[in-house]
């Protein structure tokens, strides 16, 4: 499975190399933030979304995500070496969890590669103006995420956001999410 | 439909995080928000007040005997100390830090050239002669004094000023003089940055009387006096003044006129850096200004205007600075910083995206205007047009973001007809949602131009740039990419960040705006809407 969906990325990411060679030439022995991801975990993208890949903390904290237009599938790894987050507890008191400071709401559980997790429910900010104009009133998207403890003290979190105060009236996203996490799978366990 | 499903449904928040550290009536005080200019030796020392460590004071302590130190609850827990006498106190941090300046200026000394210490270090130097000053010996304060003067023009009102600004408690290394009053050395910093600055005549009297009141604002947060002390000591210079910002407006919101235009600019390529602060500020209500202006000052003063000046000092050039993202990053930082240390609101959203995911924050800059379109992190300095060509692909997806966001709001005006027709609520409630859709039409309009614009200045470059005639600037990005100034410069970056999680992390958001009593928020037409589902899924096509 992992084999299969990092040849699915690599061709996700082969179609953007020729316009990135340069960047290519700079970092051609590290991987790719979705090949680091899959050395972690294994999951079938949703059909026909765009991926985005890139990290933080200078490579540290891969993130990848699949997008289809105010819809957001993300998998965000955490806990290696350098990693913004060492453990779960460090994530969820975060600002990646809360809402504006606030601390994220339980909002049920979900089972995911074998395991019950909760699900918690945070806000951000969408279309934001000017960054040179004094902040106004904020609308706040929605995201749903769960956190999945891997191996080595690692951690994914897995989330699906919305970047629309509304309510999605199809819940087109939230079923691909819950499609999504069905595909979930951690090397070498059955789940 | 009955009113009930109005109520707000009892949701199940869970406290998520739980500390390790043994219940402890001192550990479980509210950590203190403010420093104190005379802390107690005896008491708990307050790590998470604004200014009390550095980032890399921070990072030492907790590194410190295999983590010996622990923060719990803003102070440091040590370890090995008995349970009841496990906090840190003022006394003993101080010991820890005048040690640790103690080493840091022993490993500065081999590094000054004729007694003056090169660039990349100064800054280093000044923090540690004004923060840590008297907890120095006299020798190693006039070492630090000295080699911090700028070379090439008298330092303003530096000969005035006295080590230890902020000092810990007035203490003082053995021997050395005692620390002037803290409120005496925060007026010999403002008048040696005023000594630093052309402050442009302006007729309007109050704008002598604002400018006055956010110099001396900035000049008062641990961000701005920090920032003052490089500025002044590096010989740094600036022009400010207040100036007409296109398609500007204040409006009134909450009884409160505010801004909602670009509070400032700073014309980097002008020597000195001319800041220009949005002369509708004037305009605002005072507690507004104070904060918010202060924060435009600090964020184009400190960040855009110094910064220019420190990497020219390194010897890159303008185009360098100008086409790092660092550059609105770090600046950002400091404004957020000093609104945050003002005790201002803490709801600007691209603050909260940055600490939460800064490469988004910079992707989200890249179709937010036309000049953020064209900078770029380190790795892409050294690869400018095959990045900019990714980028044009990005702003087709950001226009299909933009009209799915319009069409997520637009789609709710039927919906909501529905709740007031069929259920009955009144229709004035959802007057706010309404105001939302509206407004998400107009902004999809705006960004969808604003979205032409950046194609039009990304095209426009990436032509350039493929001429020969860019090679000289394309040489340039790369060298300036693995420069000192720019591993400097992410570094202050992320001490910044830190710095700003260490703030916020004890604040809850406040909206500028809170809810209309009496209207709908979308957090309400969500609970509806999953409630009328539940009760009447009929309603929404589905059999019951």
């Amino acid at each position: 499975m992992i084999f299969v969906l990092s040849v699915v990325l690599a061709l996700s990411a082969g179609a953007s190399a020729g316009k990135t060679a340069e960047v290519s030439k700079t970092v051609k022995e590290a991987l790719t933030p979705s090949q680091a991801i899959a050395a972690l975990v294994s999951r079938r993208p949703p059909k026909g979304w765009n991926l985005e890949e890139y990290a933080n903390s200078g490579g540290a904290d891969p993130v990848e995500a699949y997008v289809d237009g105010v819809d957001r599938i993300t998998v965000r790894a955490f806990g290696g070496p350098g990693s913004a987050y060492k453990k779960p507890a460090d994530f969820l008191s975060g600002a990646a969890a809360g809402t504006m400071g606030r601390k994220p709401e339980a909002a049920g559980s979900v089972k995911v590669a074998g395991r019950r997790l909760t699900v918690y429910k945070r806000g951000f900010p969408v279309n934001l103006g000017d960054p040179h104009a004094p902040s106004g009133p904020t609308m706040l998207g929605r995201e749903y995420f769960c956190v999945l403890p891997v191996s080595g003290g690692r951690f994914i979190v897995l989330s699906y956001a919305r970047e629309s105060p509304a309510p999605d009236l199809e819940r087109r996203g939230e079923r691909a999410w819950e499609a999504f996490l069905k595909t979930v799978k951690l090397p070498g366990r059955k789940t | 439909m009955s009113r009930r499903l109005l109520a707000p449904l009892v949701l199940g928040a869970v406290l998520l995080l739980g500390t390790s550290a043994p219940a402890c009536v001192t550990c479980d005080a509210p950590p203190a928000s403010v420093l104190e200019t005379d802390p107690p030796p005896q008491a708990p020392f307050e790590a998470a007040t604004p200014g009390a460590l550095l980032a890399e004071e921070r990072e030492w302590l907790l590194t410190l005997e295999d983590g010996r130190y622990e923060e719990v609850n803003g102070r440091l827990s040590d370890r090995k100390a008995p349970a009841d006498e496990h906090l840190l106190t003022n006394s003993a941090a101080w010991a820890l830090l005048g040690r640790r300046a103690a080493e840091r200026t022993a490993a500065l000394r081999p590094l000054a050239r004729n007694g003056r210490l090169p660039e990349v270090v100064r800054g280093e130097a000044v923090a540690l002669f004004w923060l840590r000053g008297t907890l120095l010996s006299p020798e190693d304060r006039d070492f630090l004094r000295a080699a911090t003067l700028p070379e090439d023009k008298p330092q303003a009102g530096a000969g005035e000023l006295e080590a230890g600004a902020e000092g810990p408690g007035g203490v003082t290394a053995a021997g050395g003089p005692p620390a002037a009053s803290a409120a005496a050395q925060s007026a010999a910093l403002l008048r040696s940055l005023r000594a630093s600055l052309d402050i442009a005549p302006n007729a309007d009297p109050r704008a002598v009387a604002a400018m006055d009141e956010a110099l001396v604002s900035l000049v008062g947060t641990p961000t701005g006096r920090e920032l003052a002390l490089e500025f002044t000591a590096s010989g740094s210079r600036a022009k400010l003044e207040f100036g007409e910002v296109k398609n500007s407006a204040t409006v009134i919101m909450n009884g409160r006129r505010i801004l909602r235009s670009s509070g400032g600019h700073t014309f980097t390529s002008e020597n000195p850096p001319r800041v220009v602060l949005n002369q509708d500020y004037l305009d605002t209500d005072p507690d507004f200004r104070r904060v918010n202006m202060t924060a435009t000052l600090g964020h184009e003063l400190f960040g855009h205007a110094f910064e220019v000046q420190r990497a020219k000092k390194a010897g890159l050039s303008l185009k360098s600075v100008y086409h790092y993202r660092g550059d609105e990053a770090g600046s950002g930082l400091i404004g957020w910083l000093v609104q945050a240390e003002l005790g201002g609101r803490l709801d600007n959203g691209h603050m909260w995206n940055y600490l939460a995911d800064p490469e988004r924050y910079h992707t989200g800059l890249k179709t937010n205007l036309p000049y953020y379109a064209t900078t770029l992190s380190l790795a892409e300095m050294r690869a400018p047009v095959a990045t900019l060509e990714s980028r044009v692909a990005a702003i087709d997806t950001a226009r299909k973001s933009g009209n799915a966001y319009a069409a997520s709001m637009v789609a709710w005006r039927p919906r909501i007809a529905h709740f007031v027709s069929a259920h009955g609520m009144d229709a004035a409630q959802f007057s706010s949602l309404h105001e939302d859709i509206a407004a998400a039409v107009v902004w999809n309009n705006s960004h969808q131009a604003s979205l032409d614009s950046i194609h039009t200045h990304l095209t426009g470059t990436i032509e350039r740039w493929k001429k020969p005639e860019s090679a000289p600037l394309k040489t340039e990005l790369a060298a300036a990419s693995r420069s000192a100034y720019m591993r400097q410069a992410e570094a202050r970056l992320a001490a910044r960040a830190d710095r700003l999680r260490g703030i916020v992390g004890g604040r809850t958001r406040e909206a500028t705006i809170p809810p209309v009593p009496g209207k709908l928020t979308w957090d309400d037409l969500h609970r509806l809407f999953e409630q009328d589902q539940q009760d009447h899924p009929d309603h929404w096509g589905k059999k019951k």
